[in-house]
């Protein structure tokens, strides 16, 4: 399978995405500056689905998806951000974001949790205790047997 | 839909599932090869930079000055499931970034440590590295066009490795031999998790 072709190029390019372009200016505007003023009624720990600052970096391997909000302001976001919401239209590893945005690991790190933080995007990172899961390694398996 | 308010994040019925291993080896042991020819993507390249300061390869210097080092490390993707990712990275080759290694490494289902026969004494950071950590790795001797110097148990003889720590022929080059590689690897990774549940 080839879909990193259906992936939105860091310039912009790629297959078109859901249109954005009408989202109301003074909520996406707010919904940017989530980091400094949560949204009323979102607890944050439900916005950053339970993680916070303090947690261990994300993974390498964590992914990181735009969400509905992300998607109705991705053209108020600038540069990097602006990027990083159209690479993660489908969900994309912390590691393909640096390499397809062009910047280093730590800034792509810094990037997804500001994004993660104004409700932006959403991180899904791996389980606790993977290797204990013998359902999910032997789905791995068959589908590794198939390629 | 559950969620009256649209602003909230969507939670899918299957969230996606990131899970990864790491190809280690010597620098020019065939890596990225290896993960090229499984990987459903042009393997990614990604990088870290330093000062020099945190790689702390300047210790003898008192001069403080600070250059700027960066360390590339390649990446693919398989993707098993639509909810289920299987990402390879590679380990920068020179042992100096071997600090980046706990980086790959941290929440790793495994590891393939790839062995050029001619040079079996550049895998031994690698083996080190996993047996500290205890996680499941395989040894795979990369064949380069068809040269097979050692027999595989002088090559564990010199690895000096668990005679249950499975060493095996590969081609980085072939998809099947890869396949092998990583289906090789999820065995052990497979039979440790039935182990530990007392199956």
């Amino acid at each position: 399978m080839t879909d990193a072709d259906h992936l939105p190029r860091a310039d912009g390019t790629g297959p078109p995405r859901p249109s954005s372009t009408r989202a109301p200016v003074g909520r996406a505007a707010a919904a940017t500056q989530v980091a400094i003023e949560p949204d009323i009624g979102v607890r944050p720990y439900f916005v950053t689905r339970g993680r916070t600052r303090t947690d261990r970096p994300l993974g390498l391997e964590a992914l990181v998806e735009t969400t509905d909000r992300g998607r109705s302001c991705v053209d108020l976001l600038k540069f990097e951000q602006h990027a990083i919401a159209l690479v993660c239209d489908r969900p994309t590893s912390v590691a393909e974001i640096a390499a397809r945005v062009r910047v280093p690991l730590g800034v792509a790190r810094v990037l997804v949790a500001d994004l993660t933080d104004a409700g932006l995007v959403q991180v899904h990172a791996a389980p606790d205790r993977i290797e204990d899961d013998i359902s999910l390694i032997q789905r791995l398996i068959h589908g590794v047997r198939a390629l | 839909m559950a969620y009256a308010h649209s602003d909230r994040p969507t939670l899918r019925p299957s969230a996606p599932i990131p899970v990864k291993i790491v190809i280690a080896g010597g620098f020019g042991v065939g890596k990225t090869t290896l993960v090229g020819a499984i990987s459903e993507i042009e393997p990614l390249t990604t990088e870290a930079a330093m000062t020099n300061r945190s790689v702390g390869i300047d210790d003898t210097s008192k001069v403080s000055r600070k250059t700027t080092t960066t360390v590339a490390m390649d990446f693919g993707r398989i993707t098993i499931e639509r909810s289920l990712i299987l990402y390879l990275f590679g380990t920068p080759g020179q042992d100096r970034f071997g600090f980046m290694w706990d980086d790959i490494a941290v929440g790793a289902l495994g590891a393939v440590v790839l062995v050029d026969t001619r040079r079996i004494e550049d895998a031994f950071p690698a083996i080190d590295y996993f047996e500290r950590l205890g996680m499941p790795f395989v040894i795979a001797l990369n064949r380069f066009d068809g040269r097979q110097p050692h027999a595989l148990d002088a090559v564990r003889q010199a690895l000096d490795v668990d005679a249950d720590a499975p060493i095996f022929e590969c081609d980085a080059r072939e998809k099947e031999s890869v396949k092998v590689v990583v289906l090789t690897l999820l065995d052990v990774v497979l039979q440790r998790a039935m182990a530990r549940a007392g199956r």
